[in-house]
């Protein structure tokens, strides 16, 4: 295989358990890469052959913006590949759109991980000359899949679902707690079931709810099973780089409630459920009992998933490399 | 008995898409001029009756304070106020006409409000509870608003809702007409509903622009016959108006036999709705629209029990008025 012996470094330290996207695109990247013959490590190592760098910031992961800056100095023939995978927008404390796109200056070439995202920089100055693709995020077909999934039948509530890992309010807060107090209607509770996988939403204000169902964080086939209980995956998430959490509920087998401020969670999801506005969202829930049964088939299609996304990847730091 | 008596009523009736308060003029004047009562229009001698509605200078024929010079010259002459607004209805700053309000009741001999909600409204402003009152609900013209003509929906066409409003007030639920106007933008919404609004178009301030529809269908204001088919011409009556006193447009709707969606916080016409319709709150409007779809059948068949008519009320006036001689 092609990527036998290449030494590629990636800025940040896998974790286990319930983390956010950013934590499985690594898993899949180095599960792949290592498969084919690739050593994958998580510090700038000398003789690289590729640095990825996820997270330009200081002490975000192992190395940074500086730390690759001063390794290309001393190693210019090694490749380095940016993977833009958030944006300002999306509510985070710290403000890092401008390294970004100082990132993309000093990267060999650079992935969007969505056409959004990518819009979002060309519209703040990125260099369109820089070589760079979109490959969206994939979840892990291993364990995101449709095995075990049960079709609603009608007679029973739509059970949907969300999780999130982070507890940022801009995850959709506003939206869940609006389902929450639909709920508080005995005829909706009748139609509908909502639960919430996750830390609950605290920043900057603590949410509660009184009809949701709660499960704290889950990981791996524990979530995926639990997933696999409900009918629907829902986010309303805003300003989502790519996001995954939306990924992993369509790999089940579940269609897709989403808000049209998702950013790139938008296009992952479009054809695959139903697009609403903080307006529409009370009839995104009807208009989703009504077109369910259509959905099905489709959602045997979704192809978002990680082998998908790492072979992607592959073919792009070889074409890379080859330069 | 109320033959011969004479009634002054502190208004002139207009013609036309006039608000509630005219339709009650016109209804309790023909009422009892067929019962041999002698219906005024300003503080005539001799008069046996006033019935006073508005206590605000140059809103009528006479007010409160008009009404205490009569007083000392006619001290046996009867005093009923009808009280049939308040300040939380209006959404602009119109100054504090609900202690005009509680002055006028101090002069009469009994009060009737138009609702229970006023009611409690007026009572927990210091209205006092000593003075004769009541609460006679408003009622329409059955020989206008009936359900003859009017033909119930059937699954597999869009339900077509109505309202309609005399008013430009912001509070008759502009904000969820406009809600429903942008649900509608969806082909999939419009398959399931279509929305017709009736009237004077909303507006922020009297100065500011009317409110632009982009998908709800418009009539500029009906009356009489003409209001009533077109309403018969759809199927669910919906009134989002806030802090009604008693509201006279949902009673319109309901007596040509269309079910009612309705809003929480309608003050006074909640406890005329309820038991004919679905009621929404503010954030849940959406979702009232797909329970009418699901319950409308069961809600049609109720509206012939409706009985919020005109000659209901006047009749409770009759009562009312008996009682005072």
């Amino acid at each position: 295989m092609m990527l036998e012996g290449v030494k590629i470094a990636l800025g940040y330290k896998i974790r286990n358990g319930p983390w956010g996207g950013g934590n499985q695109f690594l898993i899949s990247f180095k599960d792949y890469f290592e498969s084919g013959g690739a050593r994958v490590t998580d510090h700038l190592e000398e003789a690289l052959d590729m640095v990825v760098m996820v997270n330009p910031r200081k002490g975000s992961g192992t190395f940074d913006y500086n730390d690759v800056l001063k390794y290309k100095r001393r190693n210019p023939k090694t490749k380095i590949i940016f993977r833009v995978n958030d944006t300002d927008k999306s509510g985070k404390i710290y403000k890092a759109d401008k390294l970004r796109l100082k990132s993309c200056r000093l990267a060999d070439a650079v992935v969007f991980i969505s056409d959004w995202i990518r819009d979002y920089y060309i519209e703040r100055g990125f260099d369109c000359r820089i070589p760079h693709i979109v490959i969206r995020n994939g979840a892990d077909e291993n364990i995101f899949n449709p095995q075990g999934y049960s079709v609603w039948d009608s007679s029973r509530p739509l059970k949907i679902v969300t999780h999130h890992w982070s507890d940022n309010c801009m995850k959709g807060a506003d939206i869940y707690q609006y389902f929450d107090q639909l709920l508080d209607d005995p005829w909706m509770k009748q139609r509908f079931e909502f639960t919430y996988i996750g830390q609950l939403p605290s920043y900057p204000t603590k949410v509660q709810f009184r009809n949701t169902r709660y499960i704290p964080p889950l990981s791996g086939m524990a979530l995926a099973g639990e997933l696999k209980k409900h009918h629907v995956y829902l986010t309303a998430a805003r300003w989502e780089g790519c996001g995954m959490h939306q990924l992993e509920g369509a790999c089940c087998g579940l269609p897709v409630l989403f808000i049209d401020e998702g950013g790139g969670a938008v296009e992952c999801c479009e054809g695959f459920g139903i697009q609403f506005t903080k307006d529409t969202f009370a009839i995104s829930l009807f208009k989703m009992l009504k077109q369910y049964i259509g959905f099905q088939p489709k959602m045997r299609t979704f192809p978002l998933n990680a082998t998908l996304m790492v072979r992607k990847y592959a073919d792009f730091i070889l074409s890379v490399l080859k330069k | 008995m109320l033959d011969g008596i004479k009634i002054a009523l502190g208004y002139e009736i207009r013609e036309g898409p006039w608000g509630g308060g005219n339709q009650f003029l016109a209804s309790f004047k023909d009422y009892f001029e067929k019962k041999g009562s002698r219906i005024v229009h300003h503080l005539e001698e001799g008069s046996d009756l006033i019935i006073l509605i508005n206590p605000l200078r140059g809103s009528g024929t006479f007010n409160h304070k008009d009404i205490i010079r009569f007083k000392r010259r006619n001290p046996k002459t009867k005093v009923i106020t009808r009280v049939n607004d308040c300040n939380k209805s209006k959404l602009n700053d119109v100054g504090d006409r609900d202690t005009l309000r509680l002055e006028a009741c101090k002069v009469s001999d009994a009060v009737v409000f138009i609702s229970e909600w006023l009611r409690d409204y007026y009572i927990e402003k210091g209205f006092n509870r000593g003075i004769r009152h009541t609460v006679i609900r408003n009622g329409v013209d059955k020989e206008v608003f009936n359900a003859e003509g009017y033909t119930p929906w059937e699954p597999g066409i869009p339900m077509k809702i109505v309202t309609h409003h005399w008013s430009y007030n912001w509070n008759k639920g502009a904000d969820i007409y406009i809600w429903f106007d942008k649900l509608l933008e969806d082909p999939w919404m419009k398959e399931q509903f279509e929305f017709t609004y009736i009237g004077r178009l909303p507006r922020i301030t009297p100065k500011s622009s009317e409110v632009k529809f982009k998908n709800i269908r418009y009539i500029p204001p009906l009356s009489g016959m003409a209001l009533a088919d077109e309403l018969k011409e759809h199927h669910v009556y919906l009134t989002a108006s806030r802090w009604e006193p008693g509201g006279m447009h949902q009673l319109e709707g309901a007596c040509c036999g269309l079910p009612l969606i309705f809003n929480r916080e309608g003050g006074g016409i909640v406890e005329s709705c309820r038991g004919f319709g679905v009621e929404f709150t503010e954030e849940n409007f959406p979702i009232s629209l797909f329970k009418m779809l699901e319950q409308y059948r069961d809600f049609v068949l109720k509206m012939n029990n409706f009985s919020s008519t005109a000659d209901v009320m006047n009749k409770k006036y009759e009562e009312l008025i008996l009682g005072l001689f």
